[in-house]
């Protein structure tokens, strides 16, 4: 398997594992991996908007950094214990995240480099 | 229900470890001028411990040194050389960051103080360069960007003596040592990225010298190669003593000069570094990009001064190593330490040092401290108690690793760290002991 391929699994789980911890188990994943870019979207009901949103979609649209790639990006979706938040935002391009009735939907992006 | 969901929230916003109070962004070349500033500083200050001359003739004992495990170029060359060497080192990593257009965030910070660091024990003009290119190699197979393999081709750079040792330690024929060392040292980078990748989930990111582990490995492989052909390295160890007033001086001002120029970049503020100290430090926490890179340099400064103070309180030597030692606490400083979380450290190494066999001022012992710190996420996760559990294990355990590479890699323990990291966490973790975002 290609390693993009292999980071657009590991983004995956890194998004599921968010959701499960908002207590997310009703869980909808559309993944689009297409030749310019990947675009993964992660959506499931919410009673309540996460308060950590905000902070969230800083994270995720923050500058990516590429020279994490090779070395750190094994780390992503790996553990039961620890998120990879900071990680996951270097390792996207961009995210645009929405909380309506109560439904809580992340869609991320990655250009292909 | 509710409740619950907001617990897991903000337990999450923790792990996020964002903050919304002002970050402030400092521009790329404002970042880069600093770093040049740092290194230029060190390069110059060669002139005021040696003349030209006795630095040239340094530089080339230096440059011809086996340089494995320990050796202080202020004392196989001089203090001058070994300065010069440092500053030079670290303009290389500089140069090659803005080369391929990455920006000078806190793992590259990390890296270019952790090779200016070594730079005074064991890496050197001759010795990186075979490495750099076998990880440049690397990208060129792999179809990837250089930039993307910049960090594991900086922190790589720590099987210098392999190089080095192979050209001028064993007594080969020059024109075939050398060969074979360049061609062992261009190997051993194009092996280092995806074992690099590999290993670091092996101590999930609580060991911040993840290269030293990869390089252990590494240095191992060829070390029980060379052993199978009948060659094996000497016990090394040249350390520079007698040294501390001119040291305690000059490194009181250097660590200064990041202290103010850090607080008049974070708009002559501490703002934001009691957040900063509530990090864990685990792989990925990039200082610069989360807090700024004012503050970073803050707390940089500050970490230089707790390690030259535990050094002199314990009643160690200032010389290449040690020094070597706090450059890279220094750089780190950007990418996952602080006082907080370096502190249990220090105290378990210097309880290690009391109850076992090694005296708390040998060279050993300081090293194990200083480089222990290589473990501060444990501190920073899991608390300030398993941070001292974390430095008396690393004590034993740096001390039996080495012989396994028998001296090749610089990052030795890195290589111990990673150990007593992987062996440590699922501990802890059983024990529900992790503080950030645990139990989902």
């Amino acid at each position: 398997m290609t390693k993009e391929r292999m980071n657009a699994i590991r983004i995956i789980d890194e998004l599921i594992a968010y959701f499960f911890a908002q207590q997310i188990t009703d869980i909808n994943i559309d993944l689009d991996y297409g030749l310019s870019q990947t675009e993964i979207s992660v959506q499931g009901p919410c009673k309540e908007e996460p308060a950590d949103l905000d902070q969230l979609e800083d994270v995720l649209n923050s500058e990516r950094q590429e020279e994490l790639e090779e070395y750190y990006s094994s780390l992503l979706g790996e553990n039961r214990n620890y998120h990879e938040l900071n990680l996951l935002g270097a390792l996207v391009d961009g995210a645009d995240i929405t909380f309506d009735n109560q439904q809580l939907s992340i869609t991320v992006y990655r250009k292909r480099s | 229900m509710g409740k619950s969901v907001s617990f897991k929230s903000s337990s999450i916003a923790q792990a996020l470890k964002k903050e919304k109070i002002d970050v402030m962004k400092v521009e790329e070349k404002v970042k880069y001028a600093t770093m040049i500033l740092f290194a230029l500083l060190l390069a110059l200050s060669a002139f005021i411990f040696n003349t030209p001359v006795e630095i040239a003739e340094g530089m080339l004992e230096i440059i011809i040194a086996p340089s494995i495990l320990v050796s202080d170029y202020m004392v196989i060359g001089n203090v001058g050389a070994a300065f010069l060497n440092a500053g030079l080192l670290m303009l290389i990593s500089i140069y090659l960051t803005y080369k391929n257009d990455v920006n000078m965030n806190g793992p590259i910070i990390a890296a270019a103080f952790t090779i200016a660091g070594f730079a005074l024990f064991g890496k050197n003009l001759f010795n990186i360069w075979p490495v750099l290119v076998g990880v440049y190699l690397r990208s060129v197979y792999q179809r990837e960007k250089f930039s993307k393999l910049l960090l594991p081709a900086l922190f790589g750079t720590a099987l210098g003596p392999l190089v080095s040792q192979i050209s001028f330690g064993y007594g080969m024929h020059p024109t075939i040592a050398i060969s074979l060392g360049l061609a062992v040292g261009v190997l051993s980078g194009f092996l280092l990225p995806p074992l690099a990748n590999h290993f670091v989930r092996f101590h999930q990111g609580f060991n911040l010298y993840n290269i030293g582990f990869t390089a252990g490995i590494t240095g191992m492989l060829f070390m029980a190669i060379f052993r199978s052909f009948g060659f094996d390295n000497p016990d090394t160890l040249y350390v520079a003593e007698g040294l501390n007033e001119p040291f305690t001086i000059y490194f009181a001002i250097y660590f200064g000069i990041m202290f103010i120029i850090g607080f008049l970049l974070n708009n002559r503020a501490f703002t934001g570094y009691t957040k900063l100290m509530n990090y864990s430090g685990r792989l990925v926490t990039d200082f610069v990009s989360l807090n700024g890179f004012g503050l970073s340099l803050i707390n940089m400064a500050l970490l230089g001064y707790l390690s030259m103070a535990y050094i002199l309180l314990v009643g160690g030597e200032l010389n290449g190593p040690i020094l070597g030692g706090i450059f890279t606490i220094i750089g780190f400083g950007a990418f996952g330490k602080h006082l907080k979380n370096v502190w249990p450290l220090f105290v378990g190494v210097y309880i290690a040092s009391i109850l076992q066999i090694w005296e708390v001022n040998s060279t050993a012992a300081l090293l194990a401290a200083l480089f222990g710190t290589t473990l501060a996420p444990i501190a920073g996760g899991y608390g300030w108690s398993f941070g001292i559990i974390a430095g008396i294990v690393h004590m034993a355990m740096v001390m039996n690793v080495g012989d396994l590479h028998g001296g090749m890699n610089l990052y030795n323990n890195g290589f111990s760290g990673g150990f007593v990291a992987a062996i440590l966490t699922p501990l802890f973790d059983s024990l529900k002991r992790f503080k950030g975002d645990a139990n989902y």
